[in-house]
């Protein structure tokens, strides 16, 4: 009798359960679907949350609006705040850059494909006179700067006298001198009637540099900027290089030469690549410096691109020399890339 | 019967700031670790960098082997260095570390690759040989740089605090290392550490160094036992000191008993602690803090504020604290 009654309410109390189950879960189906279907990730949330299940319809109805909104507020919020600059990069960078490319295989006239632009660059003896010049003083800028930066670098690391202490300061002021300004006073002292003639004629001489109108003076003026430059680069890497290597490798015999080559060398090789690709296409479209110093023929390439633009106002062979110029950046960039990746490995 | 190694005869160098070394004389034996030990500063690795040709002196002579080296540079001594860190080139695999000293001295190719596979077999790593420096521990990167300085058969190894930079476990393991190295080779090391157990668990005889001159050089056994002054005293393992007027009575924590009856002075307990095998009892004695190691057994009849009879079994006497140099 009292088994009988103890079921009865076990049934009864069952069935409530279970009915109340099956409603929330019905309920919990239909409005966390939509979430469900946007990302099964989510779903984790929606379990984690059971306080969820037993609320109304109507308040998980806007409940569920707002989590909708919520999660595609956080997924958007970040392409909403990165489109400007985005948008600039398009229009400002890949707009220009994609049309100038289009451009230089343009006739000017016809609108027609063609590979004269490029023809042009490779085959007028002028324009390849421009390119010898230009890679000559890339070349010679590069090398000597570096050979000089490094040596500089060294010598400012490892001594410590008051001239290495003095100096290191200099270093940093041709940063802070404007390109214009430099190459104005370095003309006013190797022009031919500049500081350097005036001061030995004192002395009853008349020297002229020859510098001006002239790669040496340009290539001059190229290291007055780059050999501080290096050095700056080369000295935070000298830094990094702790003193015991060094020591280990004079305690085990090894001169200074070879500890130069076998130690020193090999740890400050990723910014002797940093600092050559730097200098490299930095001056591969370095213009200022020509443009004052340099003479009328041959001219590097930041002038001739100015010719064209400016002055023979020819905009498809404007395009076709930057793409090249661009070319030959991107092909010492890539070295570096390159390179950096094989080091990582 | 032992012969003398390096002899260190008056040397100083003093530094711009007042750091340095004043008048050391020292003598190496042949085939003994000898240990600098120092708080930092005193001078301990200003001898060492002496001894490898690092640094000048100011005066004074170095011998090694008979031979005057005091003007000769670092790469033409017969010495050899492994440093606190940094030792091994980073761009160089450990085969290409070991080799470099051997090539160095026109060494035959097959005969490097015999003495490489030899050395990283006396140091029980032998497959770590195609690997670069980053992919060792610590202790495996100071073990070669050990061995790298052991191909080139120095007449001296020095070792500048090499096992600081890791942790107190492998420190252990790589004191046992060094010992069993020193042993199948007979070299004679000088250690320089600031770690007193480090000294007391390797060293054949001890050198304490106190703001640049030497405090005592003894056997780790004899320093413990017996130390010279009070500076040697509180440095070397742990030491009570009990102010007297004049004197200073000086007796090591396990060298005084407790009593609940008779004994030499009534002390306070203060602190009652177990350290595992023993336990430890702090208790003040004329408001002086005072230490004593008891039996783990004894413990238990040891509580904080009890009156207990102090009995000092073995004690040595200082002058007044004004007049001794150190803590």
């Amino acid at each position: 009798m009292n088994d009988g009654l103890n079921d009865d309410l076990n049934d009864q109390i069952n069935g409530s359960l279970a009915d109340n189950l099956k409603t929330e879960l019905e309920q919990n189906l239909r409005h966390e679907s939509p979430i469900l279907a946007i990302t099964a990730k989510d779903s984790s949330d929606s379990i984690s949350e059971p306080d969820q299940i037993s609320q109304t319809s109507s308040a998980s109805q806007i409940s569920a609006h707002r989590r909708f909104f919520k999660l595609w507020g956080r997924r958007c919020l970040p392409y909403l705040l990165t489109l400007p600059a985005f948008l600039l990069v398009m229009g400002f960078i890949v707009y220009p850059i994609g049309n100038t490319f289009l451009r230089s295989f343009r006739d000017s006239k016809t609108q027609q494909f063609t590979w004269d632009n490029y023809r042009y660059f490779f085959i007028d003896p002028l324009q390849r006179d421009n390119f010898a010049f230009t890679l000559r003083i890339v070349v010679a800028t590069v090398a000597l700067a570096m050979v000089l930066g490094y040596g500089l670098a060294l010598y400012l690391h490892f001594s410590p006298s008051w001239v290495s202490r003095w100096l290191r300061s200099l270093t940093v002021v041709p940063r802070f001198i404007p390109g214009l300004v430099a190459t104005y006073s370095l003309i006013m002292v190797i022009r031919d009637a500049g500081v350097l003639n005036r001061l030995s004629r004192l002395w009853g001489g008349n020297f002229k540099p020859g510098l001006m109108y002239h790669e040496s003076g340009i290539i001059l003026m190229n290291l007055w900027y780059n050999i501080p430059f290096v050095t700056l680069i080369m000295l935070a890497s000298l830094s990094a290089l702790k003193p015991a290597s060094i020591e280990a490798a004079t305690d085990i015999g090894a001169g200074k030469l070879l500890i130069l080559v076998k130690v020193v060398l090999p740890n400050t090789f990723k910014e002797i690549l940093i600092a050559t690709t730097f200098i490299f296409m930095g001056n591969v479209g370095s213009f200022t410096t020509p443009f004052l110093i340099g003479g009328n023929h041959p001219k590097m390439l930041g002038i001739a691109l100015f010719d064209q633009f400016n002055n023979y106002v020819n905009y498809e062979r404007t395009a076709a020399l930057s793409v090249i110029m661009f070319l030959i950046c991107s092909l010492s960039a890539s070295f570096y890339i390159v390179n950096n990746l094989r080091q990582r490995q | 019967m032992t012969e003398i190694k390096v002899r260190i005869n008056h040397i100083s160098k003093v530094y711009e700031n007042g750091d340095g070394i004043h008048d050391i004389d020292l003598e190496i034996r042949n085939g003994e670790i000898l240990t600098l030990l120092g708080p930092s500063g005193c001078g301990k690795s200003t001898i060492l960098r002496c001894l490898g040709g690092f640094q000048g002196v100011d005066s004074g002579h170095i011998l090694i082997d008979g031979q005057d080296v005091t003007e000769l540079p670092a790469n033409k001594r017969p010495t050899s260095m492994v440093f606190q860190s940094y030792n091994l080139w980073d761009h160089m695999t450990v085969y290409e570390n070991l080799a470099f000293g051997l090539k160095l001295r026109k060494m035959a190719k097959s005969k490097i690759r015999e003495k490489i596979t030899a050395m990283l077999q006396l140091l029980r790593m032998p497959e770590v040989v195609k690997k670069y420096p980053s992919q060792l521990s610590g202790g495996q990167q100071q073990r070669i740089a050990i061995g790298r300085s052991l191909l080139l058969e120095p007449s001296v190894l020095l070792l500048d605090e090499p096992y600081s930079a890791l942790d107190a476990k492998i420190r252990q393991q790589m004191r046992e290392e060094l010992k069993r190295i020193q042993r199948e080779t007979g070299v004679t090391v000088a250690f320089v550490t600031h770690d007193q157990e480090e000294a007391m668990a390797l060293s054949d005889r001890i050198v304490v160094m106190d703001k640049g001159s030497i405090a005592q050089i003894d056997t780790p056994q004899n320093i413990y036992e017996n130390p010279i002054n009070r500076y040697t005293a509180s440095f070397i393992g742990e030491m009570n000191f009990l102010d007297q007027g004049m004197d200073v009575q000086a007796f090591r924590p396990e060298d005084a008993t407790l009593s609940a009856d008779q004994g030499d002075f009534l002390a306070q307990i203060e602190h009652v602690s177990s350290a595992g095998h023993y336990g430890i009892i702090t208790l003040t004695y004329q408001e002086q803090p005072l230490k004593v190691f008891v039996d783990k057994v004894a413990l238990a009849q040891y509580q904080p504020r009890q009156q207990v009879y102090v009995t000092v079994n073995k004690a040595k006497t200082y002058g007044a604290p004004a007049l001794t140099a150190g803590k």
